[in-house]
Protein backbone atom coordinates (compact mmCIF):
# COMPACT_ATOMS: atom_id res chain seq x y z
CA UNK A 1 0.00 0.00 0.00
CA UNK A 2 2.45 2.35 0.87
CA UNK A 3 4.08 1.82 -2.94
CA UNK A 4 1.32 2.39 -4.55
CA UNK A 5 0.96 5.72 -2.52
CA UNK A 6 4.28 6.30 -2.84
CA UNK A 7 3.33 5.75 -6.86
CA UNK A 8 0.23 8.05 -6.58
CA UNK A 9 2.50 10.67 -5.03
CA UNK A 10 5.09 10.35 -7.84
CA UNK A 11 2.43 11.18 -10.58
CA UNK A 12 1.12 13.94 -8.78
CA UNK A 13 4.56 15.53 -8.47
CA UNK A 14 5.04 14.67 -12.40
CA UNK A 15 1.58 16.55 -12.77
CA UNK A 16 2.60 19.46 -10.66
CA UNK A 17 5.85 19.82 -13.01
CA UNK A 18 3.84 20.11 -16.13
CA UNK A 19 1.73 22.66 -14.70
CA UNK A 20 1.93 26.24 -15.89
CA UNK A 21 0.26 28.33 -13.52
CA UNK A 22 1.05 31.92 -15.14
CA UNK A 23 0.08 30.56 -18.59
CA UNK A 24 -2.99 29.65 -17.09
CA UNK A 25 -4.11 32.98 -16.63
CA UNK A 26 -7.75 34.35 -17.14
CA UNK A 27 -8.51 36.03 -20.47
CA UNK A 28 -9.05 39.53 -19.56
CA UNK A 29 -12.63 39.47 -20.89
CA UNK A 30 -13.11 36.41 -17.60
CA UNK A 31 -10.85 37.82 -15.32
CA UNK A 32 -12.60 41.53 -15.50
CA UNK A 33 -16.08 41.07 -16.46
CA UNK A 34 -17.89 44.84 -16.42
CA UNK A 35 -21.89 45.46 -16.87
CA UNK A 36 -23.28 48.91 -17.62
CA UNK A 37 -26.86 50.09 -17.49
CA UNK A 38 -29.06 52.98 -16.80
CA UNK A 39 -30.21 52.53 -13.86
CA UNK A 40 -32.10 56.10 -14.07
CA UNK A 41 -32.54 58.08 -16.82
CA UNK A 42 -29.84 60.66 -15.11
CA UNK A 43 -27.09 57.57 -14.00
CA UNK A 44 -25.30 55.09 -15.45
CA UNK A 45 -24.19 51.77 -13.49
CA UNK A 46 -21.54 49.95 -14.11
CA UNK A 47 -20.91 46.84 -12.49
CA UNK A 48 -17.51 45.29 -12.60
CA UNK A 49 -17.05 41.55 -11.01
CA UNK A 50 -13.20 40.73 -11.07
CA UNK A 51 -11.95 37.68 -10.74
CA UNK A 52 -10.29 36.35 -7.56
CA UNK A 53 -6.86 36.69 -7.52
CA UNK A 54 -7.23 39.68 -10.08
CA UNK A 55 -7.51 43.31 -9.69
CA UNK A 56 -8.27 46.68 -11.25
CA UNK A 57 -6.84 50.28 -10.44
CA UNK A 58 -9.25 53.26 -9.99
CA UNK A 59 -7.08 55.24 -11.57
CA UNK A 60 -7.08 53.76 -14.88
CA UNK A 61 -11.13 53.41 -15.19
CA UNK A 62 -12.12 55.76 -17.74
CA UNK A 63 -15.38 57.08 -19.17
CA UNK A 64 -16.67 58.62 -22.48
CA UNK A 65 -19.84 59.22 -23.96
CA UNK A 66 -21.53 59.40 -27.26
CA UNK A 67 -22.85 61.33 -28.98
CA UNK A 68 -21.70 64.86 -28.30
CA UNK A 69 -25.21 66.00 -27.10
CA UNK A 70 -24.88 63.16 -24.16
CA UNK A 71 -22.46 63.98 -21.10
CA UNK A 72 -20.53 62.34 -18.13
CA UNK A 73 -20.93 63.73 -14.87
CA UNK A 74 -18.08 63.13 -12.11
CA UNK A 75 -17.81 59.15 -11.75
CA UNK A 76 -18.61 57.92 -7.81
CA UNK A 77 -16.14 55.23 -7.04
CA UNK A 78 -16.27 53.22 -3.87
CA UNK A 79 -13.31 53.61 -1.33
CA UNK A 80 -11.79 50.70 -2.81
CA UNK A 81 -8.07 48.93 -1.22
CA UNK A 82 -5.24 51.02 -0.95
CA UNK A 83 -1.97 48.76 -2.68
CA UNK A 84 1.28 50.07 -1.60
CA UNK A 85 3.75 49.69 -4.47
CA UNK A 86 7.34 50.24 -4.20
CA UNK A 87 6.94 52.75 -7.56
CA UNK A 88 3.51 53.94 -8.11
CA UNK A 89 3.11 55.22 -4.35
CA UNK A 90 -0.11 54.29 -3.22
CA UNK A 91 -2.74 52.92 -5.58
CA UNK A 92 -6.53 52.44 -5.44
CA UNK A 93 -7.45 49.09 -6.34
CA UNK A 94 -10.99 47.50 -6.77
CA UNK A 95 -11.28 43.45 -6.49
CA UNK A 96 -14.43 41.47 -6.67
CA UNK A 97 -18.23 43.24 -7.33
CA UNK A 98 -17.32 47.16 -7.66
CA UNK A 99 -19.99 49.18 -8.80
CA UNK A 100 -19.22 52.60 -9.97
CA UNK A 101 -22.21 55.39 -10.80
CA UNK A 102 -21.67 57.89 -13.44
CA UNK A 103 -24.37 60.61 -13.76
CA UNK A 104 -25.38 61.29 -17.41
CA UNK A 105 -27.34 63.54 -18.98
CA UNK A 106 -28.79 63.12 -22.32
CA UNK A 107 -32.19 64.38 -24.61
CA UNK A 108 -34.54 62.03 -24.28
CA UNK A 109 -34.69 59.16 -26.64
CA UNK A 110 -31.11 59.88 -27.41
CA UNK A 111 -29.20 56.44 -28.10
CA UNK A 112 -26.27 56.04 -25.66
CA UNK A 113 -22.83 54.83 -26.65
CA UNK A 114 -20.81 54.20 -23.69
CA UNK A 115 -16.52 53.17 -23.60
CA UNK A 116 -15.22 51.49 -20.36
CA UNK A 117 -12.20 51.76 -20.15
CA UNK A 118 -9.52 49.31 -17.26
CA UNK A 119 -6.87 47.91 -16.44
CA UNK A 120 -5.67 45.88 -14.57
CA UNK A 121 -3.69 42.41 -12.54
CA UNK A 122 -3.38 39.45 -11.25
CA UNK A 123 -1.62 38.51 -8.16
CA UNK A 124 0.38 36.38 -9.49
CA UNK A 125 2.16 39.40 -11.19
CA UNK A 126 1.19 39.87 -14.59
CA UNK A 127 -0.32 42.97 -15.82
CA UNK A 128 -2.65 43.22 -18.77
CA UNK A 129 -2.48 46.41 -20.55
CA UNK A 130 -5.59 48.59 -20.64
CA UNK A 131 -8.98 47.32 -22.29
CA UNK A 132 -11.95 49.30 -23.83
CA UNK A 133 -15.33 47.90 -23.51
CA UNK A 134 -18.37 49.15 -25.39
CA UNK A 135 -21.91 49.19 -24.25
CA UNK A 136 -25.04 50.85 -26.40
CA UNK A 137 -27.64 51.78 -23.88
CA UNK A 138 -31.43 52.43 -24.77
CA UNK A 139 -32.84 56.40 -24.37
CA UNK A 140 -32.36 57.47 -20.74
CA UNK A 141 -35.94 57.11 -20.87
CA UNK A 142 -35.79 53.30 -20.83
CA UNK A 143 -33.32 51.33 -19.05
CA UNK A 144 -31.21 48.90 -21.00
CA UNK A 145 -27.98 47.08 -21.55
CA UNK A 146 -25.61 45.93 -23.69
CA UNK B 1 -0.03 -10.03 -5.37
CA UNK B 2 1.06 -6.85 -3.81
CA UNK B 3 3.76 -6.31 -6.47
CA UNK B 4 1.01 -6.40 -9.47
CA UNK B 5 -0.86 -3.73 -7.26
CA UNK B 6 1.99 -1.78 -6.87
CA UNK B 7 2.86 -2.10 -10.57
CA UNK B 8 -0.50 -1.86 -11.62
CA UNK B 9 -0.75 1.61 -9.79
CA UNK B 10 2.45 2.90 -10.59
CA UNK B 11 1.43 2.19 -14.56
CA UNK B 12 -2.02 4.38 -13.84
CA UNK B 13 0.06 6.54 -12.42
CA UNK B 14 2.42 6.90 -14.90
CA UNK B 15 -0.25 6.97 -18.00
CA UNK B 16 -2.56 9.40 -15.94
CA UNK B 17 0.55 11.87 -16.02
CA UNK B 18 1.26 11.57 -19.60
CA UNK B 19 -1.57 11.71 -21.00
CA UNK B 20 -2.59 15.10 -18.76
CA UNK B 21 1.00 15.91 -19.55
CA UNK B 22 0.40 15.92 -23.44
CA UNK B 23 -2.92 17.93 -23.14
CA UNK B 24 -1.10 20.46 -20.88
CA UNK B 25 1.59 20.43 -23.09
CA UNK B 26 -0.96 20.61 -25.99
CA UNK B 27 -2.52 23.41 -24.47
CA UNK B 28 0.70 25.03 -24.18
CA UNK B 29 1.99 24.63 -27.39
CA UNK B 30 -0.79 26.31 -29.00
CA UNK B 31 0.84 29.26 -27.81
CA UNK B 32 4.38 28.24 -29.80
CA UNK B 33 5.98 31.40 -29.89
CA UNK B 34 6.63 32.10 -33.45
CA UNK B 35 10.37 33.33 -33.00
CA UNK B 36 10.10 34.42 -36.79
CA UNK B 37 8.43 37.33 -35.88
CA UNK B 38 10.40 38.21 -32.91
CA UNK B 39 13.30 38.28 -34.66
CA UNK B 40 12.48 39.90 -38.10
CA UNK B 41 9.46 42.72 -36.30
CA UNK B 42 11.21 46.10 -36.29
CA UNK B 43 11.02 48.68 -34.33
CA UNK B 44 12.62 51.85 -33.37
CA UNK B 45 15.06 51.71 -29.96
CA UNK B 46 14.87 54.96 -28.14
CA UNK B 47 17.14 57.12 -30.56
CA UNK B 48 14.40 56.24 -33.13
CA UNK B 49 16.43 54.05 -35.58
CA UNK B 50 14.00 50.59 -36.41
CA UNK B 51 15.61 47.56 -35.09
CA UNK B 52 14.43 44.12 -34.90
CA UNK B 53 15.83 41.47 -31.87
CA UNK B 54 17.22 39.07 -34.92
CA UNK B 55 20.32 41.99 -34.73
CA UNK B 56 21.53 40.38 -31.37
CA UNK B 57 21.02 37.13 -32.59
CA UNK B 58 23.94 34.35 -31.60
CA UNK B 59 24.04 35.80 -28.18
CA UNK B 60 22.18 34.39 -25.34
CA UNK B 61 19.11 36.56 -25.60
CA UNK B 62 16.87 37.38 -22.83
CA UNK B 63 14.10 39.42 -24.58
CA UNK B 64 11.72 40.97 -22.09
CA UNK B 65 7.98 42.48 -23.12
CA UNK B 66 7.47 45.00 -20.46
CA UNK B 67 5.35 48.63 -19.71
CA UNK B 68 5.92 51.77 -17.21
CA UNK B 69 2.56 50.95 -16.34
CA UNK B 70 3.06 47.53 -15.48
CA UNK B 71 4.34 47.19 -11.76
CA UNK B 72 5.68 43.69 -11.65
CA UNK B 73 7.29 44.57 -14.87
CA UNK B 74 9.35 47.55 -13.25
CA UNK B 75 9.97 45.75 -10.37
CA UNK B 76 12.38 43.43 -11.66
CA UNK B 77 14.18 45.39 -14.51
CA UNK B 78 16.91 46.25 -11.53
CA UNK B 79 17.71 42.95 -11.63
CA UNK B 80 18.08 43.11 -15.65
CA UNK B 81 20.26 45.88 -15.29
CA UNK B 82 22.46 44.06 -12.51
CA UNK B 83 22.69 40.78 -15.09
CA UNK B 84 22.95 42.73 -18.11
CA UNK B 85 26.23 44.10 -16.57
CA UNK B 86 27.70 41.15 -14.91
CA UNK B 87 26.72 38.14 -17.90
CA UNK B 88 27.01 40.80 -20.70
CA UNK B 89 31.02 40.80 -21.53
CA UNK B 90 29.83 36.55 -21.43
CA UNK B 91 27.50 36.72 -24.90
CA UNK B 92 24.16 37.89 -22.69
CA UNK B 93 22.07 40.19 -24.07
CA UNK B 94 18.87 41.55 -22.55
CA UNK B 95 16.18 43.36 -24.82
CA UNK B 96 14.01 45.22 -24.07
CA UNK B 97 10.67 45.46 -25.93
CA UNK B 98 8.19 48.73 -24.66
CA UNK B 99 4.60 48.11 -24.59
CA UNK B 100 4.89 52.00 -24.01
CA UNK B 101 4.99 55.31 -25.15
CA UNK B 102 8.69 56.79 -26.04
CA UNK B 103 8.60 59.83 -23.70
CA UNK B 104 8.02 57.24 -20.58
CA UNK B 105 9.93 55.04 -21.58
CA UNK B 106 13.46 57.20 -22.36
CA UNK B 107 12.55 58.56 -18.35
CA UNK B 108 12.16 55.18 -17.38
CA UNK B 109 15.49 54.29 -19.29
CA UNK B 110 17.81 57.24 -17.48
CA UNK B 111 15.78 56.66 -14.18
CA UNK B 112 16.41 53.15 -14.15
CA UNK B 113 20.25 53.43 -15.44
CA UNK B 114 18.89 50.98 -18.27
CA UNK B 115 22.16 49.36 -19.76
CA UNK B 116 20.36 47.22 -22.57
CA UNK B 117 18.63 48.33 -25.77
CA UNK B 118 14.93 49.25 -25.94
CA UNK B 119 12.92 48.80 -28.40
CA UNK B 120 9.75 50.75 -28.80
CA UNK B 121 6.18 49.15 -29.72
CA UNK B 122 3.73 51.11 -28.14
CA UNK B 123 0.20 49.06 -27.78
CA UNK B 124 0.84 47.67 -31.36
CA UNK B 125 3.56 45.56 -30.02
CA UNK B 126 1.03 42.94 -28.24
CA UNK B 127 0.19 41.68 -31.08
CA UNK B 128 3.95 40.53 -31.03
CA UNK B 129 4.00 39.73 -27.64
CA UNK B 130 1.08 37.06 -28.39
CA UNK B 131 2.94 35.93 -31.76
CA UNK B 132 6.08 35.33 -29.35
CA UNK B 133 3.71 32.98 -27.30
CA UNK B 134 1.91 35.34 -25.13
CA UNK B 135 -1.21 34.49 -25.25
CA UNK B 136 -3.31 36.76 -22.74
CA UNK B 137 -0.85 39.13 -23.82
CA UNK B 138 -0.14 40.00 -20.11
CA UNK B 139 3.08 41.47 -18.77
CA UNK B 140 6.15 41.02 -17.81
CA UNK B 141 6.57 38.45 -20.60
CA UNK B 142 9.96 37.08 -21.21
CA UNK B 143 11.59 34.89 -23.54
CA UNK B 144 15.27 33.56 -23.10
CA UNK B 145 16.82 32.42 -26.94
CA UNK B 146 20.01 30.67 -27.12
CA UNK B 147 23.31 31.08 -29.49
CA UNK B 148 21.66 29.14 -32.15
CA UNK B 149 18.37 31.01 -31.40
CA UNK B 150 16.42 28.21 -30.11
CA UNK B 151 13.79 28.78 -27.16
CA UNK B 152 14.91 27.67 -23.96
CA UNK B 153 12.77 29.42 -21.97
CA UNK B 154 9.98 31.80 -21.61
CA UNK B 155 7.78 33.55 -18.58
CA UNK B 156 4.69 34.89 -18.13
CA UNK B 157 5.32 37.10 -14.87
CA UNK B 158 8.45 37.93 -13.22
CA UNK B 159 11.94 35.80 -14.14
CA UNK B 160 13.58 35.19 -10.81
CA UNK B 161 17.09 36.31 -10.92
CA UNK B 162 18.13 32.16 -9.14
CA UNK B 163 16.11 30.75 -12.63
CA UNK B 164 18.18 33.13 -15.33
CA UNK B 165 21.59 32.91 -13.76
CA UNK B 166 20.50 28.49 -13.99
CA UNK B 167 20.16 29.53 -17.62
CA UNK B 168 23.28 31.27 -17.74
CA UNK B 169 25.38 28.67 -16.23
CA UNK B 170 23.71 25.83 -18.98
CA UNK B 171 24.31 28.17 -21.58
CA UNK B 172 27.48 29.96 -21.53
Amino acid sequence: MKRERAAIAAGLLLLAATAAPAQDLLDPDVAFKVVARLVKPDTIELKYETARGYYLYRDRLAYALTPVEAQLGQPKFPPGKIKQDEFFGKSVIYRNRTIVRVPVSAPSGTNLTLTADLQGCADIGVCYPPVRRTFSLASPAASGTK
Amino acid sequence: MNRVRTWAALGGAAVLALSLGFAANHFLTSDEPDLGALFGTRLPDLNGTETSVGHWRGKVLVVNFWATWCAPCREEIPEFVRLQSEFGPQGVQFVGIAVDQLDKVSQFAVEFKMNYPQLVGGYAALELARRAGDRIQGLPYTLVIDQQGRLVHRELGALEVRKLRSIFAKLL
